[in-house]
């Protein structure tokens, strides 16, 4: 064997160690957790054979606590670029076998590298996180690691795509980078997010609680919204990261990709001409409209499980990528509250980030009252989803299906929010408020002055009627133009379809300005 | 003269009650028949008269069975209900136009567009008329 022989004998050594991480043992354990190693993860995610990785042979440059005598190649985290259907991706994923995946300086370096290539080239970057937190022994060099990892994060925010999966620990100030990307992924049982562990949480307050219950998924994708998506099983949230992906573009420049479909654009369901009930207090399923206009019935929801009140996802419609914002009359009778507003309005700054269409399906009554809303400032978190909507220039196509009333109807992408199209079911009412209160507000002093409860009853009932007449229909904000047209609900999916295809090649403009002071 | 045709049979006693029976007691058929028919024409020709009256009588059943088995019910019953609203002239015109055209080569559009029309014909109760047809080319 010559030199040059020797030489790739030995490059293919390297590999091979550097692949085996922190060695079959601490593979082993990370198997026996029901885990997955990180280039496992990246296996399953990306395209076969399409992986390309980077800085393999990187190692710490720490002398601290005896780390000059520990070395692994790659320092913890598997970096690269790869396609998922084809679409080039950025890839980070840690490895929790390599120093409990702990962030060192170095590790920092090779993710804030494939951020950087991200950018430049304009595709989604992808975060597998399994982390123990920052490498104490690198004192300060691991928290610089975190700020400029963070500081990434945040220049890329609404230009590339940011994806983190948490599959594993997520602790301290490494929580931050999820927190900043645009949808995280947990999993159950064997991932948490937490700024401070249960240990910490004990010493401090005396609550006794464990990792599941502080920070697991079940907490984070019902209790405090991180979390997006909740899934089973590593498979369950690698699937959801490529299906996610297929609903949004490569960058801020270009627009979602483009789904054949045989589902006809012009396919009526007559369901939807008898969803909505007689009684104006009976709810039905919003996900039933959802699945009869979208293509195929498929539609991806967002936070399945927090803010049920409000349904955001993704869905095609003749083939092009959608974002669906609807209220969920059979959850609270679809009221907004601080949950679903602040739910909502992120969801909608990220389809106008990345030009993907809105479509609202608007049945409100109002806003949730009481003092636990007030007190937990419904009315910033209101005004987030109301800026969101008036922000956006991406299309936006609204249909009211029933109630729409007062400042919710407002927020609802009303026309005034530069709607551009505003379509409504016959069934509409939009109105300031519904009957009953007003008529309790505008004719109190009329009707106190009546004795006779039976009397007092009849004409409240007639003044209901006068109002409903006069106000609770669409025609009253369609003859104002408030709505374009009153649409049969059957129809719901062709006007929809049309209306964005109309709005395909729409160019809006917002003033100039450093940024936005949004109420946050 | 006739002779008995099959053997060993008491064709005598069969012949005199048939003859009894057609009231041709006394008279001798044969005799008869071979006056008026001397060279079996008309039998021949009644004969095979009644064999291919069978086989039509036979051939008209089996295709009215074809029909019936391979009608749709639900199109009869539907049918039956609209004759009862008075409107059989109108939908038999129709049912007549998509057999019609069902039976020639059609596209996928083509049958999607009859049904819609049918659909929209027969609903008891009004809809809001749409295109259905996206225009729009980029």
């Amino acid at each position: 064997m010559n030199i040059q022989q020797e030489k790739i004998k030995e490059l293919v050594e390297r590999r091979a160690v550097a692949k085996m991480g922190g060695g079959q043992k601490r593979i082993d354990a990370q198997h026996s957790k029901g885990k997955h190693t990180a280039r496992e993860r990246i296996a399953m995610l990306l395209d076969e054979g399409s992986f390309e990785e980077y800085d393999m042979f990187v190692r710490h440059r720490c002398t601290n606590f005896g780390m000059d005598k520990q070395h692994f190649d790659g320092d913890g985290v598997v970096t690269g670029q790869g396609t998922i259907d084809g679409r080039i991706v950025y890839v980070f994923a840690q490895d929790f076998t390599v120093s409990g995946g702990s962030l060192s300086e170095t590790m920092a370096q090779k993710i804030c590298k494939v951020m950087d290539m991200a950018v430049k080239n304009g595709a989604p970057c992808i975060g597998l996180n399994d982390s123990g937190g920052a490498r104490i022994q690198e004192g300060i060099c691991a928290l610089a690691g975190f700020g400029e990892i963070f500081q990434r994060n945040i220049m890329s925010s609404g230009v590339i795509p940011q994806i983190s999966g948490i599959f594993g620990p997520c602790a301290g100030g490494a929580v931050y980078s999820p927190a900043l990307t645009d949808f995280n992924i947990m999993i159950k049982d064997t991932s948490y997010m937490f700024l401070t562990g249960p240990g910490v949480v004990k010493t401090v307050t005396g609550e006794v609680v464990t990792q599941e219950e502080l920070g697991g998924a079940s907490v984070h994708s019902t209790k405090s919204g991180v979390a997006h998506f909740a899934a089973e099983n590593e498979e369950e949230g690698i699937r959801i990261i490529k299906e996610l992906l297929s609903f949004i573009p490569q960058n801020n420049r270009e627009k979602a990709p483009f789904k054949p479909t045989q589902d006809s654009p012009g396919r009526t369901d007559d369901f939807l001409n008898e969803i909505i009930p007689d009684h104006p207090n009976k709810p039905y399923d919003m996900y039933q409209v959802i699945g009869s206009i979208v293509d195929d019935g498929a539609f991806l929801e967002v936070h399945r499980s927090w803010a049920k009140n409000i349904i955001i996802g993704f869905a095609h419609m003749n083939g092009r990528s959608v974002g669906i914002v609807a209220n969920q009359p059979k959850i609270l009778a679809g009221v907004l509250d601080i949950n679903a507003s602040r739910k909502a309005a992120r969801f909608v700054r990220f389809c106008d980030a990345f030009n993907i269409p809105l479509v609202t399906l608007v049945d409100v009554p109002g806003f949730l009252c009481g003092t636990q809303q007030e007190y937990g400032g419904i009315i910033v978190h209101g005004a987030k989803l109301l800026y969101a909507y008036g922000e956006a220039t991406v299309p936006k196509v609204t249909v009211t299906l029933r109630k729409s009333y007062g400042g919710s109807h407002i927020v609802m992408s009303c026309k005034q929010l530069r709607g551009d199209i505003n379509y409504a079911w016959p069934s509409a009412n939009i109105a300031v408020m519904g009957a009953e209160g007003a008529v309790e507000i505008l004719y109190s002093k009329e009707l106190k002055t009546i004795a006779d409860p039976e009397e007092r009853a009849r004409i409240a009932e007639e003044k209901k009627k006068e109002y409903n007449d006069l106000f609770c229909n669409p025609y009253s904000a369609a003859s104002y133009g408030y709505i374009d047209d009153v649409i049969e609900p059957r129809n719901t999916r062709f006007r929809v379809i049309r209306a964005l295809e109309q709005l395909a090649d729409k160019k809006q403009e917002n003033p100039v300005r450093k940024h936005d002071n949004l109420p946050l | 003269m006739f002779e008995p045709l099959i053997t060993g049979l008491p064709m005598n006693g069969v012949v005199d009650k048939l003859a009894e029976a057609m009231n041709l007691a006394g008279k001798d058929v044969n005799a008869e028949m071979m006056l008026k028919d001397p060279h079996g024409i008309i039998m021949t020709i009644t004969s095979v008269t009644v064999v291919f009256l069978a086989l039509f009588i036979l051939y008209l059943s089996y295709s009215l069975i074809g029909k019936i088995v391979n009608t749709d019910c639900s199109r009869i019953c539907w049918r039956l209900g609209r004759k009862k609203a008075g409107k059989a002239a109108k939908e038999e015109e129709i049912a007549a136009a998509i057999s019609l055209a069902l039976k020639e080569e059609t596209s996928g559009e083509v049958q999607a567009a009859i049904a819609m029309a049918l659909e929209q014909e027969l609903d008891e109760y009004p809809h809001d008329q749409e295109s259905y047809i996206i225009t729009i080319k980029r």
